[in-house]
């Protein structure tokens, strides 16, 4: 079936009369992006996998009220977005002591090694920044959402979208060129 | 004319392409002349790759098949109470719906106090009103009007007090 014969609008008007058929296919088409969403920001495969359902539940519950005056894929970001948020509210903060130092840049050190190093480092401070930081660094980074389009996920308005992304980025820059491998000139 | 560290505050936006062209000739000819927003400028471009280096784990298999099941146990008992909270509901709604709702608070709040105030100051208005009904002509105006049925009860109850007392 394809993306112009049922468009993600018509597909959750549909569920709202009561069409679980439609609801299954908005799931199924939009999983894999929630889930990218929900683990970037989160971190954890347990929390990420409750955000996600959770997202598509209340989703469901609000299909019968969504009225297509908003792109679905804007809506849905706004429902994960404020899950994750309330998420992490609920979570310790992670210290910045974690951070694993620069990996071993002798030769026979794999490269798959070192990428995981660095992923883990990203992953750390990424979770040393505050929620509405790391949300506007997920959305802009790995969604590509313009401040727009951040902005309406965060329910706030363009320019507070831009001072969380200049903040956010600023305290990663500040958190990562501890690490000789990532700003050396 | 901006300062230096409003030039550097937006340098994020001028990478992402969210600005206006003249803005972005500002900042363009700023950066060329001055070194520390350029390192600003220079470490923006290389975060962009480190970020990208985080991993993400697959999908958890029966995802789908685990929200579904949830959604037909709720298609199943559509009775089950769906709690209502007005924090969610005012997050839900437009501003403009939201603007409505306090204009409605307001205006019940205003109505109430003057619709009260008027019922306190009403005590005074009876006194009054009695007042005018004694004024020739307003007669009308009294609790019991010529020809009315109080009226036609309180002549018949003086007329029995007249006959008792004889």
């Amino acid at each position: 079936m394809s993306d112009s014969a049922d468009s993600d609008e018509l597909l959750v008007q549909a569920t709202g009369w009561g069409d679980l058929k439609s609801f299954e296919q908005i799931v199924e088409r939009h999983q894999t992006w929630a889930w990218r969403v929900a683990y970037r920001f989160i971190g954890n495969e347990d929390d990420a996998a409750d955000i996600v359902q959770e997202a598509f539940l209340r989703l469901l519950d609000a299909s019968a009220r969504y009225r297509p005056t908003a792109k679905f894929r804007t809506f849905f970001y706004r429902i994960i977005s404020r899950l994750c948020l309330d998420r992490a509210k609920k979570k310790q903060p992670l210290y910045l002591e974690t951070i694993p130092d620069a990996p071993d840049p002798r030769p026979g050190v794999s490269d798959a090694m070192m990428r995981h190093e660095a992923a883990v480092a990203v992953r750390s401070a990424l979770d040393a920044l505050p929620p509405n930081q790391r949300m506007a660094i997920v959305l802009r980074y790995y969604e590509d959402l313009n401040y727009e389009e951040i902005a309406s996920a965060l329910e706030t308005t363009t320019k507070a979208a831009e001072r969380l992304l200049a903040r956010g980025r600023e305290r990663l820059r500040t958190i990562l060129e501890n690490r000789d491998d990532f700003f050396h000139y | 004319m901006w300062s230096c560290v409003r030039y550097r505050n937006r340098v994020g936006a001028y990478l992402d392409g969210e600005m206006s062209l003249k803005q972005s000739k500002a900042v363009a000819a700023h950066v060329a002349r001055c070194k520390a927003c350029r390192v600003t400028l220079e470490d923006l471009r290389r975060l962009a790759p480190v970020i990208h280096a985080l991993e993400v784990p697959p999908v958890p298999a029966g995802l789908v098949d685990h929200v579904m099941a949830l959604a037909h146990t709720r298609a199943i008992c559509p009775q089950m109470p769906v709690t209502w909270s007005p924090l969610e509901w005012w997050r839900m709604v437009s501003a403009p719906l939201r603007l409505a709702a306090c204009a409605t608070v307001l205006l019940a709040f205003f109505l109430g106090i003057t619709i009260g105030r008027d019922v306190f100051f009403s005590g005074n208005r009876q006194a009054t009103t009695a007042g005018v009904a004694s004024l020739d002509g307003f007669e009308w105006f009294d609790q019991t009007p010529p020809a009315s049925l109080g009226s036609t009860y309180l002549m018949l109850a003086s007329n029995d007090m007249k006959g008792m007392t004889r």
